[in-house]
């Protein structure tokens, strides 16, 4: 039956309530799971996936589902989100996503003052360090209020990602010139921000590699 | 009834035409031999102990995150799920979250009277008894301080409404990746002296509810199936203990004869999310073979200079 064809391809699917395996050692419940009476049950309608843990060597046991699980973002996430206001004492933002997937509502996250650098943290001036629009990586603090998730971007790699100057068309991106400068590529405006130190995507590299011969060819013109 | 402001309605006094009918007229008797025949076969067909073939299905409302419909022959019901959301006038940290259930009748659902647009006594009592239905399987645990929302319509009214809304609802929940302790599913009887109506109609319900013998009412139940708990109960009517011992067990074995049918439409519905999964992928790389293209193209050009 091309059902049985399809079932077979996908490998195990899952259901909740589902007993997936004993809990022990060797056989610790991931994401989409829980563990009950010394068993692991799965807790979401999609695919088995086992994968080895290299610290503890145990099998994380973890239900992928299609679709974004309901779920809020927990402590110690990285989440990426959109600024929306700027004050002199925090920074509002809108979460957009929750480490690689996305959410389909968006949750409100505020930044205090003191957690948006690392050092130096009372002498910081949040207006510039973001900007409403700037879309930022942040990471989620223990909750201390109801319906406001607290953020910090009080590391190296965090902080803005996709800046547009004021004053630049929509959808032309700054680009950063140090850990708190960018620059429009366009309109050449400065802008200070707090940078995040993301690892380069390959898609520049590849586009233009830099060869010597090229530079000197270049010099040259 | 409240009056509906901006509808045109009749004159004050008008009455229903339905109380000239001679089904309204008959008798009590009358109408309890009605619901059986010698042969000990209710009106629609069925054995006094057989329940209705259920038909659900997932993915029903594109704008919500997870829905359902049932179909229990005449009943329909569609449920939709949506995302936790904060919840209004809130002002205490609460370490689990909230279900906020809502039934709603649609207006020509019922067969005996129209249904107002504002939520009446019936509906609210239905939807917190949805609400102890569905707190148990649901993992709680993962949305603090936020609550979900799970939406419930009924179509049309043939009975076991709040059976199918349970069932659509964990279905619902499922296909919205809720995470969940167990799939759940209900079922319901009613009971009218001696005799024993399983996934009762409309009619033998309503006789079920306004009926004098000593035991009478609707009994329905909705089970956690691998975990084999009991997650609610639901009595309308007055039963003594003996009766509701029996109608417990009858009920917990036909909640299971229900579980395969409900695995199977979570199974079919991973699978065509998966297959989705695998059309788009395979999308997004032919378009990215057709941008890999133009970047090579522009890259000789660049080099050509």
């Amino acid at each position: 039956m091309n059902l049985e064809e399809k079932i077979k391809e996908i490998g195990s699917i899952c259901i909740p309530g589902m007993r997936l395996s004993l809990s022990n050692k060797d056989n610790v419940s991931g994401p989409g799971t829980y563990e009950l009476k010394g068993y692991i049950y799965a807790a979401l309608a999609g695919i088995l996936k086992t994968e080895e843990d290299e610290n503890t060597k145990a099998n994380i046991i973890s239900v992928e589902s299609s679709r974004t699980p309901s779920v809020l973002p927990n402590t110690g996430d990285i989440v990426t989100a959109k600024v929306t206001v700027v004050n002199p004492r925090t920074v509002q933002c809108l979460i957009l996503c929750v480490g690689p997937s996305v959410l389909v509502r968006m949750y409100k996250g505020i930044l205090k003052k003191e957690d948006i650098k690392a050092t130096e943290k009372d002498r910081v001036d949040p207006y510039k360090c973001f900007r409403p629009g700037d879309i930022i990586l942040a990471r989620v603090l223990p909750m201390t209020e109801i319906h406001w998730y607290q953020l910090s971007t009080a590391e190296n790699e965090l902080g803005v990602v996709i800046a547009t100057a004021e004053g630049s068309p929509q959808g032309v991106s700054m680009v950063p010139i140090s850990w708190s400068e960018m620059q429009c590529p366009k309109t050449l405006v400065k802008e200070p921000r707090k940078v995040a130190r993301v690892i380069p995507e390959n898609i520049n590299q590849s586009l233009f590699p830099v060869h010597s011969k090229q530079d000197n060819h270049h010099t040259d013109k | 009834m409240p009056l509906d402001f901006r509808r045109f309605n009749g004159p004050e006094d008008s009455v229903s035409y339905k109380i000239y009918t001679k089904d309204y007229l008959k008798t009590y008797d009358e109408q309890l031999k009605d619901l059986y025949d010698e042969n000990g076969k209710r009106k629609d067909g069925r054995e006094l102990n057989e329940a209705r073939s259920m038909f659900a299905r997932t993915d029903m409302v594109s704008q919500a995150k997870g829905s359902a419909y049932v179909e229990l022959r005449k009943t329909k019901v569609v449920c939709s799920v949506f995302d936790p959301r904060e919840i209004p006038h809130q002002n205490e940290f609460r370490q689990l979250g909230q279900l906020y259930c809502e039934v709603k009748f649609a207006p020509f659902s019922c067969p005996r009277k129209r249904r107002p647009y504002v939520p009446d006594v019936e509906e609210k009592a239905l939807s917190v008894a949805l609400r102890q239905a569905l707190e148990p399987a649901v993992c709680r645990h993962f949305f603090p301080n936020y609550q979900i929302d799970v939406l419930i319509y009924i179509l049309e009214h043939d009975g076991s409404c709040l059976a199918a809304a349970i069932n659509a609802a964990g279905l619902a929940l499922a296909n919205a990746a809720v995470p969940m302790f167990d799939i759940i599913t209900s079922c319901s009887v009613a009971v009218i002296g001696n005799k024993m109506f399983i996934d009762p109609t409309e009619i033998e319900e309503h006789i079920a509810k306004n009926s004098t013998e000593v035991n009478h009412g609707i009994i329905t139940m909705s089970v956690l199936s691998q975990l084999k708990q009991i997650s609610d109960f639901t009595q309308i009517g007055s039963m003594d203990v003996e009766c509701v011992t029996k109608v417990m067990e009858v009920l917990l074995k036909e909640c299971e004869i229900i579980v395969p049918n409900i695995q199977r439409i979570l199974v079919v519905d991973v699978v065509k999310n998966f297959e989705l999964k695998k059309h788009l992928e395979a999308e997004t790389k032919k378009r990215e073979e057709i941008l890999k293209k133009k970047m090579d193209e522009w890259r000789s050009l660049l080099n050509g200079q």
